[in-house]
């Protein structure tokens, strides 16, 4: 039972109402800022969850990516150590050699280009051999070689079907 | 400033100066000095209670602060009827200091008033020790070393300022029970009826003092009680018996100063009471 508070040394004091509301806001907002606080480092916590994460997956992409590439690569490398950027391909030697006189029946390529068979049709047998003596003569192929010929005729005229392996000679 | 508070008690009363140092923290108290002498006049009061307090030394660096109770012959208690008009704090000590001195028929005396104002229209609650006594005190703790008035309160006051959570009731009487004297205030409605001190042997019955008390202070006898007791009281709860449910036994009026239990302070000191 408070109030009957007798003191012959102080005088009685109201209660420091405006100090202790201070006090309380001030309580408040402490508590407030570290809860917010706390949502703060647990989001950042989260945050930095995901960009791990991220980044693993990140890297899991690039490398599967890679290996991918790499096969390509690999080709295109080994073309690249074996003629240079800008060197000619097989194809591209035998379009240049190529005349009016023949027709392309068949080109098979090995996958690094070292080797090529050409099957053509000419229409005589002096043409196809032309084409044998041009490529020989390009320099670029190690060994031309003549695997068959045959002569067909229909309708009349006499057709030459020749078929060619041509080893591309190394880099110069 | 110390790591420990160090409170110094002072009681004043017919029983004597009572001085109980006692260091409080954390584990609870520990009790310093503990030193009861007879009541000086009011002359050597001063140089008596700087003697009294330098007794205990503090240790290094500790500031005690002293708690005056002040008891029976000395504290006068009064219940002040409503004045209208009155508005601030020192008008009312100065209607309290006014009527008191008319009341105890001693127009010369000085007194030093405290008083606590209730609500519109209640009676207030004073209190009044001799202004002498208040300056001895003052005088006698600012003169030992480190030691600064914390209090001076009336052993009424004090006593329910301690039990302030064991009085549950709005409507009670209680009695301070101290060497030869009793204190009595009777409470209606959370307002202060009266309050008045009345010669009181334990051995005697309580009830006669109370009505003799509640015909004093023009109040109805109350239908509850509350009693304390101070140390060389020599009362205890086997007196309230034949009150029976009517009224509860508080115990020490302030276990500090006279223990809790209220008979280690009579073997300690050999006070037996009467």
């Amino acid at each position: 039972m408070a109030g009957f508070e007798l003191d012959f040394h102080h005088r009685p004091q109201g209660r420091p109402w405006l100090g202790w509301s201070v006090l309380c806001i001030g309580l408040t907002g402490a508590v407030f800022v570290a809860f917010f606080a706390s949502k703060v480092e647990q989001r950042t916590e989260q945050v930095g969850a995901l960009k791990e994460q991220t980044t693993r997956s990140e890297r899991a992409l690039r490398e599967r990516s890679q290996v991918v590439e790499t096969e390509e690569q690999r080709a295109q490398r080994k073309r690249i150590a074996r003629w240079g950027h800008n060197a000619l391909t097989p194809l591209k030697v035998v379009e240049a050699n190529w005349s009016s006189q023949l027709a392309m029946v068949q080109m098979t390529m090995a996958r690094d280009d070292s080797t090529a068979v050409i099957e053509f049709e000419a229409s005589s047998l002096k043409e196809g051999m032309d084409l044998h003596r041009r490529l020989l003569k390009s320099g670029y192929f190690r060994q031309v070689r003549l695997l068959r010929h045959a002569v067909v005729t229909a309708n009349g005229s006499s057709v030459v079907l020749l078929a060619i392996e041509l080893h591309w000679a190394p880099a110069r | 400033m110390s790591p420990f508070w160090i409170d110094f008690r002072l009681s004043l009363s017919a029983e004597g100066l009572v001085f109980v140092a006692i260091q409080s923290r954390l584990g609870g108290r520990k009790p310093l000095h503990n030193e009861t002498r007879p009541m000086s006049t009011i002359e050597n009061l001063a140089s008596t209670i700087t003697e009294v307090l330098s007794k205990c030394t503090l240790p290094k660096g500790a500031r005690a602060r002293v708690k005056v109770v002040v008891g029976e012959p000395y504290a006068r208690y009064m219940a002040l009827p409503w004045q209208d008009g009155l508005y601030s704090y020192d008008d009312w000590l100065a209607y309290a200091r006014h009527i008191m001195a008319r009341h105890f028929s001693d127009e010369q005396a000085d007194w030093r008033v405290s008083a606590t104002v209730g609500g519109y229209g209640d009676r207030a609650f004073a209190s009044a020790i001799d202004s002498r006594l208040y300056q001895a005190i003052k005088t006698g703790v600012a003169e030992s070393s480190r030691c600064t008035l914390h209090s001076v309160r009336p052993l009424l006051a004090h006593a329910i300022k301690r039990q302030q959570f064991s009085i549950l009731r709005t409507s009670y009487g209680l009695v301070v029970v101290s060497l030869g004297a009793a204190s009595c205030m009777f409470v209606e409605d959370r307002g202060c009826q009266g309050a008045v001190s009345l010669p009181f042997v334990a051995n005697t019955p309580l009830t006669s003092m109370l009505i003799d008390a509640a015909i004093l202070c023009d109040v109805k006898p109350p239908t509850f009680l509350y009693v304390l007791a101070t140390g060389s009281a020599s009362f205890s709860k086997e007196h309230l018996s034949p009150l029976g449910k009517d009224a509860k036994w508080l115990g020490s009026a302030d276990p500090v100063l006279w223990g809790r239990k209220l008979s280690q302070f009579s073997e300690a000191t050999g006070h037996g009471g009467f």
